[in-house]
């Protein structure tokens, strides 16, 4: 029970001091601990403090506002950034916008244009048509689309109350969008792309180049959430840890280049293009990645080899854009191999890096020559050398247009019948430059007049006049050269390099009308 | 398509017309100074997605707050890491905009002040004595800790937290007179 409050009137004066003095300090410690929590600094206690305060002297409130107001007034006069404020709502704006026409060109990728623009819900057994839809599909399938366009509806991944905070990012790259303009700082939270390309550069140094079908959101600014699309991670010197969170698990960087690709059947790729990364899933523990290494996974399938993936280079400005290669892979099938095939379209010229293993490597012309100029703008095959080895290796590729193809093999040697057989020498060399003098493959061979170490290279060419597959063969020794190159006894060739360009005009052709006697085994092209 | 873009031209030019006070009056819920720019964001790409709902010739900025007034609750009701400050106190200052919401024409008169008080602001940042200038811009321009300052100032973090209440005590009088002498 309480005790009814005596009016102050009626107080003796020395109990008015006293309550004077009581109230004098519960009002200092209420602006003491009111200041605390504008500065977002409090004290334990300091919230009860200022509730207590309120609720008895609830004029007070005024007094709070009036200092949050001068706050916020101060912060915005520092920051004068109102214009990138305003882009920043018009940017998030035309996400909004662009995510409904995605939401549909999804639907429409998955289910065919007849699907039923208006409702984004999967109807199973709809009607006619959608029950053949259906059985097209696999249940995998049906149900990660489901779940993705529930999504979708419950706006999870563009909530703007959901979990994550926005990122500064800079835009470095525009390619086939309007969604950003070089040169962009935007606030940034869930990112869109439903068409063309965009690299984005993170506060920490990181950059994303970021490909279309994409649909990601920042968690903070060292974690991206990827639900789908391909995201290729340059992380620099202090964005070590940044972290890619997939369906499937987490890729961690360990210092590295990295691409990740997210695909709407829930199958995520992982490749590492240069230092190593560490790959979380609850399914496999801890897988680490290290340089032209490449896993794809799911939610049911623990990782398995990539055969080949396609490496972007965007200083490339070449007509063509897509690769006339696909569909990369070779026969070795050993546990824990790991190693990818690089795919660059377009990307073959002078001091292009030549293999996915060794980071050093190029392909270059011979000093006293000009590069190839058919070769330039070939797409380029990076291959590797841990396989070279192998007697019964087998290399396999499809094209998709008529094309030559070209082999670059270790002019040390003599050809192996594969190569003979199916592909013509042009008597043209090009050079694997920037070996290491400890290398095995670079035994024997000096420094040139620039101080490189270099493998010089036949240029082997063989046309296809028809879309198709090719099979070439290990760079091993046959056996007859096992007598007549003691010099490099007990060596083997450098893996051999491939490059194919579609079908020039004769004019572009890069074989000489003899080729060199010395090499050439009297053999015609096949065409096939 | 012609009267989607007016829509978002009009838009956008009460983005940039609303922008300052509504941060103002997030900041006044007690949302913390670096999660206002955010949850400002979020209200007008809220208030975008549902601009049929909006009629026009009504106080834009009004229903913006009202927008952001959800935001904030639903701010106080997430699990985890929150964008404002002590959630008591963000509750009692949310219940109290809650009120003044019933009473529209306080709401527009604010609203319509706010203009006059940042002009007021510049004037008295320019009478501050040297060391309340250069304490306002750790604060607020360099975004310095109380810590941080408080080693500056070779002083402690509750000094420092003091020194910026009384200061903000007197940009606030000095607000008022020179709004007051603007009346007369």
């Amino acid at each position: 029970m309480t005790k009814p409050k005596m009016k102050y009137d009626s107080l003796p004066q020395h109990l008015k001091q006293k309550a004077d003095s009581v109230q004098a300090k519960e009002a200092v410690s209420f602006d003491q601990s009111m200041g605390r929590i504008i500065d977002g600094e409090p004290l334990p206690g300091d919230e009860q403090i200022v509730i207590q305060h309120l609720m008895s002297h609830p004029q007070c409130v005024q007094q709070v506002e009036c200092h949050l107001a001068i706050d916020a007034m101060l912060f915005a006069e520092a920051r004068c950034d109102s214009l990138a404020f305003v882009e920043s709502v018009r940017v998030a704006i035309e996400a909004e916008e662009t995510k409904s026409v995605f939401v549909r060109s999804v639907q429409e990728a998955i289910f065919g244009s007849t699907f039923g623009r208006s409702g984004l819900k999967c109807d199973v057994g709809d009607s006619g048509i959608q029950s053949k839809k259906w059985l097209g599909n696999s249940i995998s399938l049906a149900l990660a689309c489901s779940l993705l366009l529930a999504s979708l509806i419950a706006g999870g991944i563009w909530n703007a109350a959901a979990i994550g905070e926005p990122v500064l990012v800079e835009v470095d790259r525009v390619d086939g969008t309007n969604a950003f303009a070089i040169g962009d700082k935007v606030n940034l939270r869930a990112l869109v792309l439903p068409e063309g390309a965009v690299d984005l550069r993170l506060p920490s140094g990181v950059l994303l180049e970021c490909q279309s079908p994409l649909m990601a959101r920042f968690e903070h600014p060292m974690r991206l959430h990827l639900s789908q699309g391909r995201v290729d991670v340059d992380v620099g010197e202090e964005g070590v840890g940044f972290t890619v969170v997939t369906p499937v698990g987490e890729v961690v960087d360990l210092g590295t280049r990295f691409a990740v690709n997210a695909s709407v059947d829930g199958e995520v790729r992982v490749a590492v293009l240069s230092g190593q990364v560490e790959l979380r899933s609850q399914k496999v523990g801890t897988v680490n990645l290290i340089d032209g290494e490449a896993v794809r996974l799911s939610g049911t399938q623990g990782p398995r080899r990539l055969h080949s993936v396609e490496i972007r280079n965007h200083g490339i400005d070449h007509a063509r854009k897509d690769s006339v290669i696909h569909s990369v892979s070779d026969n070795v099938d050993l546990p824990k191999n790991r190693r990818f095939y690089g795919l660059v379209p377009c990307g073959m010229r002078d001091g292009v890096r030549a293999y996915r293993d060794r980071k050093a490597p190029r392909w270059e012309a011979d000093p006293s020559e000009d590069f190839p100029e058919g070769l330039l703008g070939a797409d380029l095959i990076q291959t590797f050398q841990t396989h070279r080895l192998q007697r019964e290796f087998q290399l396999q590729f499809s094209i998709s247009q008529p094309s030559r193809v070209y082999i670059f093999y270790d002019a040390r040697y003599s050809p192996p019948n594969w190569l003979t057989q199916d592909f013509v020498n042009t008597g043209i060399q090009i050079r694997s430059v920037g070996w290491s003098s400890t290398a095995i493959m670079t035994k024997g061979i000096d420094p040139d007049a620039w101080g490189k170490i270099a493998i010089p290279h036949d240029i082997w060419c063989r046309d296809l006049v028809h879309p198709g597959s090719v099979i070439l063969g290990p760079p091993v020794l046959s056996k007859k050269d096992l007598n007549t190159t003691s010099e490099f006894e007990g060596l083997k060739p450098s893996m051999y390099g491939i490059a194919v360009q579609p079908i020039a005009p004769p004019s572009q052709n890069i074989g000489k009308s003899a080729p060199a006697k010395s090499r050439v085994k009297a053999l015609s092209v096949s065409v096939q | 398509m012609a009267k989607k873009k007016t829509n978002t031209k009009w838009f956008m030019e009460q983005v940039e017309n609303e922008q300052s006070g509504l941060k103002g009056f997030i900041r006044m819920l007690g949302v913390r100074p670096e999660s206002v720019d955010d949850i400002a964001q979020e209200t007008f790409v809220i208030a975008y997605k549902k601009i049929t709902m909006f009629e026009r010739g009504t106080n834009f900025g009004a229903w913006l707050r009202t927008i952001a007034r959800n935001l904030v609750r639903n701010e106080l009701r997430r699990q985890g890491r929150r964008r404002v400050l002590a959630n008591d106190v963000a509750e009692f200052l949310l219940s109290r905009a809650d009120e003044k919401s019933t009473h529209p024409s306080v709401e527009v008169e604010q609203a319509e002040q706010h203009k006059q008080q940042v002009s007021a602001l510049r004037e008295c940042l320019q009478k501050l004595p040297e060391r309340s200038r250069r304490l306002v811009q750790q604060r607020y321009f360099e975004q310095l800790s109380l810590g941080v300052i408080a080693a500056d100032e070779e002083t402690n973090a509750n000094n420092v937290s003091q020194i910026l209440f009384r200061l903000r005590a007197a940009l606030s009088d000095c607000i008022q007179k020179q709004l007051g002498n603007l009346g007369t």
